[in-house]
């Protein structure tokens, strides 16, 4: 019975352990998303600039 | 041979703008990069660490990895998208600029304008204008990828870039001579008349005649006269105000001077400019080649003017008066064959004439100095009449004129050039003239020309139907 028990608390640990993990893991992948999307919103607005008389 | 940039502002869609797109997937690139290399940074140093650290390097691992796949895609779409507008906009002010330019240049052969240089008289499409801010030159100035209906100068200034929005109106230079040109030059119906004839034959004298009667008739025609130009008006009062005075025109000197232009304008019609030629006789051959070859495309016709006194005939007809008013005759020195015989050459080597082949337009053969002695009742309008009272069928004036001239050459032994003539050119048709009207005597009495309009008005007439209703009203 104990064995069980434990082997139903490694399993219970391990799935905390991994859902964890995939929701740290998601939060980083939005957070780089994130990231992506305001590097090139940065790159787009130093980038496009209007068409300027040079004198 | 490239063409120097134009001093204009090109549009957004067709440069710039894919400059911008390159430059903005670099560094959205660079920041991805940086980005990562942070988070993975961070996730290598807390990952060693106890359970909290170890989530947060899962959490800027995934962030790292998530920040280059993610980016990657991310940016490969936005600048899909990016370039897509780029190329839309490209696509929409091509076709805009294409449509203007091709309505543009369509307008302008149907109005059958061109840009022709009155100094080097180069036919051109289009002239070089001046911007009137800072004076730099725009070469071409078309709806084009620098703007569809205006370019925007390197100076800020927006210049009309099509005929439409008064472009005209704009300082133009020649792209060939660099001479400053006017609006008349280029947005305007032209007729192109040389006067060819050897030294002496009294060409300026004829030219600024026959100017001077189609000023005082063109009113009557329904035309409005002026000049383009203030050095060719100030240049016609000089010579119109010799011949008022009784003294001939100063001799040619440049075998091929600028053209004396004259603008016609009747209302609710495009402006006319002429383009009539006065070429010194010393340099025929060489004026001939080169007046044709700069004119083969647009030649109206041409006007062959003829002294009588070089004819051997009739300088044994005149021989015991001839010595008395030589100086003021100033016979030409060049016999009319040799005159014509070089016209011809001239047309094969320079025009593209075939040796067999007829010269299609227009030639106006004038016989000037009808007022010596009694020529003008030889082949003037006497001779004219009395030929039109004799002929036992209806005859125009003109026809009757054709005959009397064409038989008075004949028996001035002319025959050969007659021939050549009428063998050569598929219009001939003969006139009489005196450019000055009389003998210059040293007085001064004022020349009043006969007979110089007519074959100006003959080849207009052939040239431009506008003129040839007016001959008609006129006759």
């Amino acid at each position: 019975m104990e064995e069980i028990l434990g082997l139903v608390f490694l399993v219970l640990y391990l799935a905390a352990v991994a859902l964890a993990v995939i929701a740290l893991m998601s939060v980083g992948v939005v957070l780089g998303a994130g990231m992506a999307l305001r590097n090139y919103a940065l790159a787009l607005v130093n980038n496009i600039k209007p068409q300027r008389v040079t004198t | 041979m490239s063409t120097p940039p134009e001093p204009a502002i090109k549009s957004y869609f067709f440069g710039k703008g894919y400059a911008d797109l390159r430059a903005t997937i670099a560094e959205s690139w660079q920041r991805n990069l940086t980005s990562a290399g942070e988070h993975f940074g961070n996730a290598e140093r807390l990952f060693p660490g106890e359970m909290g650290d170890k989530g947060l390097a899962v959490l800027h691992g995934s962030a790292a990895a998530s920040v280059v796949v993610l980016g990657s895609v991310l940016f490969l779409l936005a600048s899909l998208l990016h370039a897509v507008v780029l190329l839309t906009f490209f696509l929409l002010i091509y076709i805009g600029f294409t449509l203007v330019y091709l309505t543009e240049r369509g307008y302008l052969a149907w109005r059958r304008f061109f840009t022709v240089c009155p100094d080097c008289h180069r036919k051109s499409p289009l002239p070089e204008y001046y911007c009137p801010r800072c004076g730099e030159i725009h070469r071409r100035l078309i709806p084009s990828s620098y703007g569809i209906l205006h370019h925007t100068c390197v100076c800020g200034q927006k210049l009309p870039a099509t005929f439409f929005l008064q472009r005209g109106a704009l300082k133009s230079r020649c792209p060939e001579c660099r001479s400053l040109l006017e609006a008349g030059h280029t947005e305007s119906r032209k007729a192109f008349v040389p006067v060819f004839g050897g030294p002496s034959v009294g060409k300026s004298a004829f030219l600024f005649s026959a100017v001077h009667q189609l000023i005082e008739r063109a009113p009557g025609l329904d035309f409005q006269p002026s000049f383009l130009e203030t050095r060719t008006e100030n240049e016609y009062l000089r010579v119109c105000d010799q011949l008022a005075h009784g003294r001939p025109p100063e001799k040619t000197q440049n075998p091929l001077p600028r053209a004396f232009n004259l603008q016609l304008q009747r209302s609710g019609q495009s402006s006319r400019v002429l383009y009539l030629y006065d070429p010194a006789g010393e340099a025929f051959n060489a004026t001939e080649g080169m007046v044709l070859h700069r004119y083969e495309e647009y030649l109206s016709g041409l006007i062959f003017l003829i002294d009588p006194f070089t004819l051997p005939a009739v300088q044994e007809q005149y021989e015991d008066r001839l010595p008395g008013v030589k100086d003021a005759l100033k016979p030409s020195s060049l016999p009319v064959e040799d005159a014509f015989s070089r016209i011809l050459i001239s047309m094969e080597e320079h025009f593209g004439l075939a040796p067999d082949a007829r010269f299609k337009q227009p030639v106006a053969v004038v016989i000037n100095k009808t007022d010596a002695f009694d020529l003008e009742r030889q082949i003037g309008e006497p001779a004219i009449q009395a030929r039109i009272q004799a002929s036992p069928e209806p005859v125009t004036f003109e026809a009757a004129r054709d005959q009397v001239v064409r038989e008075q050459l004949l028996r001035w032994d002319q025959a050969h050039v007659v021939q050549q003539l009428e063998a050569r050119c598929a219009r001939v048709r003969y006139f009489t003239c005196s450019s000055l009207g009389r003998m210059p005597d040293g007085t001064s009495r004022p020349f009043e020309a006969r007979g110089v309009l007519e074959p100006l008005l003959w080849i207009l007439g052939l040239a431009d139907s506008a003129f040839t209703v007016q001959n008609k009203k006129a006759a």
